[in-house]
């Protein structure tokens, strides 16, 4: 069970359909090459991120505290309906297009600025937290459809789950990871790590404007003027 | 300025919309529902009222597997139900349920992912469905794809004739 869990989790993440999403979450954890330790743990916030999302949708159901059908299709709709002005607003911070103000500018404001800055942990966490929560029709069927029953025969709310949501951010944290290796070591060799590391910056801002955009389009704007 | 205040300007723009439309489709529904333009496929097929209806069911997201899938189906019918569907027996349906006007599927046939639903009908009158969600399972494989709906198909009509 255990084993089955982690492989349909391995089945999301590498199925084509969440593959715009998977191109941001990479490009997100690699970006910062300055120090792979930070790689990592940019990565494994997002896994956690995703662990969460999917751990709470655990509880929830196996718990019977929400209907299936109600929850499945809310999350379907809405959260695919929000993920690209979400995406697009992201890309517009991590390319300074927009700034955080807060008012005030004590210690206290400093902290949280940092702690909300969208380049910094809790940034990746919740990332992983909206694309978890953001359900494309192969992760839908898999979450739903194979997990779920799987948990409700073990009455696992918790376990399976979180298994499932480790597996769908493994592949992406070992390839971010990968890249953020090899770009370091080659902007190392070249000795030209801050420069990289500005340009991976703005290379991940645009990535997130470019599939926010997609996204947009797909969700929102094509059935709005029929074009789909 | 510029070219970084134009291109806020521009993305700021997209996402006020995007919020906007999202906004309107769910709160102003009745007045959206009422100037969307329906998509051909639903509306030119209406549930065939005695015989077999075969939903695929899809959303505004498609990805590779739903279309191969909706590809197997499509062929399923042709190759091993050619002449129910010609005599008018047997019909496919394929059905967007993000449109508002389609919504009562999912409550219908307790939707929790795409699927495809089979159901028979006697004058006008629902007899019985079956939702046949292991098609996921068999989405890399055409031919087990295939016998899996033809069998439910037989099956269900087998019950209803028998």
């Amino acid at each position: 069970m255990l084993l089955s869990a982690f492989w349909f989790g391995i089945l999301t993440s590498i199925s084509p359909c969440p593959l715009a999403t998977n191109v941001a979450a990479i490009s997100y954890i690699s970006k910062g090459i300055q120090s792979p330790y930070r790689v990592v743990g940019t990565g494994l916030a997002y896994t956690i991120g995703r662990m969460l999302s999917y751990l709470v949708l655990g509880v929830i159901l196996v718990g019977s505290l929400l209907s299936t059908v109600t929850l499945s299709v809310t999350l379907q709709k809405y959260m695919n309906l929000l993920l690209g002005p979400i995406l697009i607003l992201v890309g517009m911070f991590l390319l300074e297009l927009l700034t955080l103000r807060l008012p005030g500018d004590g210690a206290l404001i400093e902290k949280l600025k940092a702690k909300i800055n969208p380049q910094g942990y809790l940034g990746a966490l919740l990332l992983g937290v909206l694309f978890a929560l953001s359900f494309c029709p192969t992760s839908a069927a898999l979450f739903f459809g194979s997990l779920l029953p799987l948990a409700l025969e073990a009455q696992s709310s918790i376990v399976l789950p979180a298994i499932y949501g480790l597996a769908t951010g493994l592949p992406v944290l070992v390839f971010a990871i990968l890249l953020g290796v090899s770009a370091h070591r080659v902007a190392k060799a070249y000795n030209h790590i801050l420069a990289f590391e500005h340009w991976a910056r703005k290379i991940t801002g645009v990535v997130f404007i470019l599939i926010g955009t997609y996204y947009a389009w797909v969700n929102i704007f094509s059935p709005f003027i029929g074009g789909n | 300025m510029n070219a970084k205040k134009i291109v806020r300007t521009l993305l700021l723009s997209i996402v006020c919309l995007g919020f906007a439309l999202v906004g309107y489709q769910q709160f102003g529904a009745s007045v959206f529902n009422a100037s969307e333009n329906i998509d051909v496929t639903t509306t030119v097929s209406p549930k065939l009222k005695d015989g077999l209806n075969v939903y695929y069911f899809y959303g505004n997201q498609r990805c590779t597997t739903c279309v191969r899938m909706e590809k197997f189906t499509q062929k399923t019918l042709i190759e091993n139900f050619f002449k129910e569907v010609r005599d008018g027996e047997m019909q496919l349906n394929l059905v967007n349920v993000d449109l508002a006007e389609n919504q009562h599927y999912i409550e219908d046939y307790e939707l929790i992912f795409r699927s495809v639903v089979i159901s028979t009908s006697k004058n006008g009158v629902e007899t019985e469905w079956r939702r046949l969600d292991k098609i996921w399972e068999l989405a890399n494989n055409e031919v087990a794809f295939q016998q899996y709906l033809t069998e439910e198909i037989e099956a269900i009509l087998g019950q209803t004739h028998g």
